[in-house]
């Protein structure tokens, strides 16, 4: 592996980060696809939800750390510092000695694997939650306003959420945090691939919530629930003369979307192990999606899937030969990353406005059997599209 | 609880709220023709400034004189308008125009605006990079202003208030005077208020359309100029203060250009002085947080009132509140 991700240009490809990437990047935009492509909801505030569960992922395991710590720890901490050991107390987390801190936790986790794995399923868990009410508390907007307004108003609730987690003291302020490790658990288990562990695990995980996230949507595309969300995107006056409370399916949509996203955040920060607010803004965390989303197909899980892995390498291929391509132009390439996200957009919208992978009719019933029952109940043949043409 | 404000920060608010007027103006024109939220709007703003510098850099070189300041301050706002123009009229004939006759929903065109907003975002930068050489008086490419140079008193103010108050009030008259002395100007009006209409009657929509874009360009890239004034300058300056922007105009009311003024000026003073003032009486540091002012008037606008203030019938309200006594 090590040798592989040498070869310049395409080495990108062997390097773990680029698939990590690529799966945390189709979590976020399966659950941009859930809100946005299926139920028609343009949330241009995905960033919200994963500053939220990325503020989960920098809480829970620091502060819930700092109350389990047995003094045996809180002693090293209280040498280590010089305080006084009654000042080792929660607020130290945060404080200057936050590196410090975190080290000393991310000792305990790995020496009491059980514990560590309750932070991290407890994390997972608060992240899901308050991601789902930050959904909720997006569906008043989203059952009132009109398209644009509601794009407009999401994005700016994401964009206060980021300047507000940057100036907060309980995350650090401008500073940010270093996390400490809750994935210590499973880092134990790939403890054979050394400093690489982590890695292992990080991706093992995004892996699996990948995985499930993906299954889930599929199976939701074809039950009658995601039948009935494009009705809602399609017609919600029609959805509601056929009885279904499309306030109510709106704020369930916006609940799960941001629950998923709110999860991958709190991936995130396990996989990077530091906080930093200006990380979660909204060109990596909205548009980014978005584009990845137009990109592969509105709607279509496997063309969300397609555009998430194309665009997140592409990003990585520029980062990972940032070097190579600064010898052939006067300027820093990381301003290519902006332009190509633009050129994308624009183009995908001028010349595929449905993407590459279009999105599918999806049927209550195989296609014979629906033919049958309907010559049953006494409907016309189909007319061939090349009978029809003739007709007309 | 002591408020200390200083002149110079009172001026500071009065030139950052002039530039939000400015830019308001701009995004609600533009939102009043083609019907689309430019989010590109603030980097518009930037392609001004970053022509404003050029020439400033170029003719100022390395020695600071105040006394030729006319020349290149005069040169630079011209050429900032220029480019802010020419950048807004690219922006609507080469992918908004194109964009609308293919049929795009209003969506998609505020994702086109998003991308066309990462163009610039990552061309400025690029251009500010190409710069680095450069090494003006005003500062590096990457973080300048030109504050040094409009400090000095005239007639008890800074020349730049001067400067940005002679810009705006300029602009807006030249606007006013356009749409409602002009036959091209009620023939804009008309297209706002029905282009269809307005199109049977022989109004050519889409020069409408493009003016409004070249118009709403400019004044941005003027805007970006006098941002200067106030504030450090960088390629992504625009990006981060287009939410200001948007709050003005929604705040004022997306529909009204008066709106776009009086938006300019609430939110702008609330974010500078209100949380100064509220800072100083609280005794909390608010000032961090002011750039979150902006996004709560937005939120709260558009769920109270989306109309904005223009859009509330007042003279109702008044007698509502009074009958209800």
């Amino acid at each position: 592996m090590v040798a592989l991700s040498e070869i310049p240009i395409i080495g990108v490809f062997f390097t773990p980060e680029l698939w990590f990437w690529m799966a945390l990047y189709a979590v976020v935009t399966l659950s941009l696809n859930l809100e946005a492509g299926l139920t028609g909801i343009p949330n241009f505030g995905r960033h919200l939800a994963v500053i939220v569960g990325a503020i989960m992922g920098a809480i829970v395991p620091g502060y819930l750390g700092m109350l389990l710590l047995p003094q045996s720890y809180k002693a090293e901490i209280a040498n280590l510092t010089g305080l006084p050991p009654q000042n080792i107390t929660l607020g130290l987390y945060a404080s200057s000695y936050n590196s410090l801190v975190a080290t000393e936790l991310t000792k305990y986790y790995t020496t009491s694997p059980g514990v560590s794995f309750l932070v991290f399923m407890l994390t997972v868990v608060l992240a899901a939650v308050l991601g789902a009410l930050v959904g909720a508390a997006a569906a008043y907007p989203a059952a009132r306003l009109r398209e644009d307004y509601l794009a407009i108003t999401l994005l700016a609730a994401g964009e206060a959420a980021l300047i507000i987690s940057y100036n907060v003291g309980l995350l650090g302020g401008t500073q940010g945090l270093t996390v400490p490790n809750a994935l210590a658990w499973l880092d134990n288990i790939f403890g054979f691939l050394g400093p690489q562990a982590h890695m292992a695990s990080s991706l093992l995980i995004v892996a699996l919530l990948l995985a499930l996230v993906y299954a889930y949507m599929e199976l939701l595309v074809r039950s009658p629930a995601g039948r009935l969300l494009k009705g809602v995107r399609e017609n919600d006056v029609a959805a509601e003369a056929l009885g279904k409370d499309t306030a109510k399916i709106r704020l369930k949509t916006l609940m799960l979307g941001s629950a998923i996203a709110a999860v991958a955040g709190a991936v995130f920060i396990m996989w990077t192990l530091g906080w930093i607010a200006t990380t979660y803004n909204r060109v990596s965390w909205t548009f980014w999606p978005w584009a990845m989303m137009i990109l592969g197909g509105a709607g279509n899980n496997f063309g969300v899937l397609v555009g998430s892995a194309i665009l997140a390498s592409a990003r990585q291929l520029i980062t990972f030969n940032k070097d190579y391509i600064a010898r052939l132009v006067p300027f820093d390439p990381v301003w290519l990353d902006p332009i190509i996200l633009g050129l994308i957009i624009i183009l995908v919208l001028m010349v595929r406005p449905q993407g590459i992978f279009p999105e599918k009719t999806t049927y209550p019933l195989p296609r014979d059997l629906l033919r049958k029952l309907a010559k049953k109940y006494g409907a016309p043949d189909e007319v061939k599209p090349t009978e029809k043409a003739a007709l007309e | 609880m002591v408020i200390n404000l200083s002149p110079v920060y009172i001026e500071n608010s009065l030139l950052f709220a002039n530039t939000l007027v400015m830019l308001a103006v701009g995004l609600t024109l533009t939102y009043l023709t083609t019907k689309v939220p430019n989010f590109a709007h603030g980097s518009l703003a930037m392609v001004g400034a970053y022509a404003l510098f050029t020439i400033a850099a170029i003719m100022f070189g390395n020695q600071l004189s105040q006394l030729q300041l006319a020349q290149p301050l005069g040169l630079g706002f011209a050429a900032a308008f220029l480019a802010g123009a020419f950048a807004g009229l690219l922006e609507y004939l080469l992918v908004l125009r194109p964009l609308q006759k293919r049929g795009s929903t209003p969506l998609g065109l505020m994702i086109a605006t998003l991308g066309v907003d990462l163009i610039l975002l990552g061309v400025l930068n690029i251009f500010a990079d190409i710069l680095r050489g450069m090494n003006p008086v005003t500062g590096t490419t990457r973080d300048w202003r030109l504050k040094a140079y409009v400090i000095q008193k005239v007639a008890g103010l800074s020349l730049g208030v001067w400067i940005s108050f002679g810009i705006m009030i300029g602009s807006l008259v030249a606007l006013y005077l356009l749409l409602t002395r002009t036959r091209f100007g009620i023939a804009m009006r008309a297209s706002i208020e029905n282009p269809a209409l307005a199109q049977v009657l022989g109004v050519n929509v889409d020069l409408v359309n493009m003016v409004s874009w070249i118009l709403a360009g400019g004044f941005a890239g003027l805007a970006g100029g006098m941002m200067a004034f106030v504030q450090r300058i960088n390629p992504a300056t625009g990006s981060i203060e287009v939410v200001a922007v948007f709050a003005a105009s929604i705040v004022g009311g997306l529909h009204s250009l008066l709106g776009a003024v009086v938006g300019g000026y609430v939110v702008g003073l609330s974010e500078t002085l209100l949380t100064k003032i509220l800072s100083d009486i609280t005794g909390v540091n608010l000032v961090t947080y002011k750039r979150a002012v902006p996004l709560i008037f937005i939120i709260v606008t558009l769920l109270v009132a989306p109309e904005g203030i223009m859009g509330i019938n007042w003279r109702r309200l008044f007698s509502r509140i009074r009958s209800r006594k």
